[in-house]
């Protein structure tokens, strides 16, 4: 019987360590990331020479855009959503607003070819990170050998953006009995559970799935949102349930960075009148929410700070020039 | 006595069908061939190739030299990226998505590219574009083309533009661009690949 355990978790353990190794190709981890980093950063990979991926995603936002509701690209060109966190990424099932994108590796191929964002071809891409003298040095140490390749370049930034992992928050480590909410943040953390973690749920505060929590269509932009990605009418309006890490440093807030402020966010979901048709019925069923419940619920929205993820010089821009 | 099966050559056929139609340029992954010999046997020669009228040397896939010695008499091969390769991470070679052939807003690969003009096209500069491609429920656009195969050194394959054309109304579909809308040509696209 013991026999049988023992083999079973030592075929797990040779599985898994397979799997790992085949998903490496011999690639030095480290070395990926930091190549990852350092493409992160550099403004070289755009048209123009003026924006990193690093310019819409500030670490100190939680590498979301502070202040701009739609993103800000080459030549001044507006895009058409608001920049998202990025954070804990690993688990996440989709990515962008609409979950258009499936696999965090192949990402950056939307940013970097983007008209509105970076707006270069890949090709250029190649050409003009063959001219940089440190591209080569640093694709030998992550990959065995100087060849720069589209894929390798994706494959870096991915890995990069995987790394960012937030999961230190005041509320973390509350949860971990090692340190203390106050009364309101309490309160604020009761209130959310019973309205809000329906669908901001789990570690990360999103279940991963979409839906729309009831904002009225933008006339102007015309998102559709999930619907564009499916093509099912059931999904249009639907959105991502973001997560809620750092939310306090993310402003503005939703796919169009309509509100400014997480008072204009609570203030959406507890005056229900405004609600959109298409609005979830689990929005619909959150109770009014007064002033003092709007403030507890901010408070508690607030110790989902991660001080050390928006300072973790890992992740950071200034060393990667030094 | 059997001759030894050396390459693969795509013939492309566009006459332009009376003037209706140019072609500009034609692209195509062909993936995971296998050849099917009159003893039963088959041979699978896993992997992808991207056809590109542009670059003739690519229409010729030449086949590996241990090839086992058979009558082969069909063939099949994925038109387009098989499911798995499709949502994997970023892949070097023919499926390098700097080849363009890849929905950078959407996860997914193009499997065909037709463009050129048309007479009839209402789009600027009469153009056509026709990105077949995209593997997401309930849309899957992954289909194995069969093709009949004469025996020699050499199997020919022609890609009948004129075809596929003919069953286009361009006045109303001048190019298509996403998984939903190839679903609708993605058949008439597989009828191009004939045996000459
Ligand atoms: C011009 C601003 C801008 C630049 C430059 C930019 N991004 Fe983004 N990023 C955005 C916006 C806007 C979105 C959301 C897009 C959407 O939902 O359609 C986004 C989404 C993402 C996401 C998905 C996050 C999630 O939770 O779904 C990742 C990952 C990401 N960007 C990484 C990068 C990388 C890597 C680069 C550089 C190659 C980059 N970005 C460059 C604006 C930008
Ligand atoms: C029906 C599911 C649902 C419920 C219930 C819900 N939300 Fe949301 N929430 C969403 C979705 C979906 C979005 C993104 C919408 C968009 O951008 O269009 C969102 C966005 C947000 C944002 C903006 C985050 C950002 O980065 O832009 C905040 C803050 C937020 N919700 C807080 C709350 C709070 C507080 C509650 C409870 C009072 C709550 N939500 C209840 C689904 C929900």
């Amino acid at each position: 019987m013991h026999h049988k355990i023992v083999v079973i978790c030592m075929l797990v353990v040779a599985i898994a360590t397979t799997v790992v190794q085949s998903g490496n190709h011999g690639e030095q981890d480290e070395a990926v990331v930091a190549l990852g980093r350092r493409l992160f950063y550099d403004p070289v990979l755009s048209v123009d020479q003026t924006t990193s991926c690093g310019t819409c995603h500030q670490q100190f936002a939680a590498f979301a855009h502070v202040d701009h509701a739609l993103s800000h690209g080459v030549y001044g060109r507006i895009g058409t959503r608001n920049v998202p966190a990025l954070q804990n990424l690993a688990s996440r099932r989709g990515f962008m607003w609409d979950g258009a994108i499936e696999h965090l590796d192949m990402q950056a191929l939307s940013p970097l070819t983007s008209h509105a964002e970076m707006g270069e071809t890949l090709p250029r891409i190649l050409e003009k990170l063959d001219s940089v003298g440190w591209c080569r040095t640093l694709m030998t140490q992550a990959y065995g050998s100087p060849d720069i390749t589209i894929p390798r370049v994706l494959r870096a930034l991915g890995r990069f953006v995987a790394t960012l992992e937030s999961r230190s928050s005041r509320f973390d480590r509350w949860h971990a009995g090692q340190d203390t909410l106050a009364e309101n943040e309490r309160r604020g953390y009761d209130l959310f559970r019973a309205y809000c973690a329906s669908c901001h749920n789990g570690i990360d505060f999103t279940d991963d799935s979409f839906r729309s929590n009831g904002l009225p269509l933008d006339s102007l932009l015309m998102d559709h949102g999930r619907e564009r990605v499916t093509l099912d009418e059931q999904d249009r309006y639907r959105f991502k349930v973001p997560s809620l890490r750092n939310v306090g440093r993310t402003m503005p807030y939703m796919h169009d960075g309509r509100f400014k402020r997480l008072r204009d966010v609570l203030a959406h979901y507890a005056q229900q009148d405004d609600l959109a048709d298409h609005a979830d019925p689990l929005v619909r069923s959150i109770a009014p929410l007064d002033d003092r419940a709007r403030k507890d619920l901010i408070a508690f929205l607030l110790t989902l700070t991660d001080e050390a993820f928006l300072r973790d010089t890992a992740f950071g821009e200034k060393e990667v020039w030094e | 006595m059997l001759e030894v099966l050396l390459s693969i050559v795509f013939v492309v056929h566009s006459t332009g069908n009376g003037g209706q139609y140019t072609l500009e340029r034609a692209q195509w992954y062909v993936g995971n061939v296998e050849l099917h010999a009159i003893d039963g046997s088959s041979y699978r020669i896993a992997g992808y190739y991207l056809l590109d009228t542009d670059d003739p040397q690519s229409l010729r896939l030449e086949l590996p030299e241990l090839l086992p010695h058979a009558d082969y008499r069909s063939l099949s091969f994925t038109l387009g990226v098989d499911s798995l390769d499709n949502h994997g991470g970023p892949r070097e070679g023919a499926l390098d998505p700097m080849h363009g052939m890849y929905w950078t807003w959407s996860t997914g690969y193009i499997f065909l590219k037709i463009e050129g003009t048309a007479s009839a096209s209402p789009q600027p500069k009469k153009r056509i574009e026709y990105h077949l491609g995209g593997f997401r429920a309930p849309y899957n656009n992954i289909r194995r083309v069969h093709c009949a195969m004469t025996s020699g050194q050499e199997a020919r394959i022609v890609v009948d533009v004129d075809a596929f054309m003919r069953t286009i109304n361009v006045a109303q579909t001048p190019g298509v661009m996403d998984v939903r809308s190839s679903a609708d040509l993605i058949d008439q696209a597989v009828e191009m690949f004939r045996a000459p």
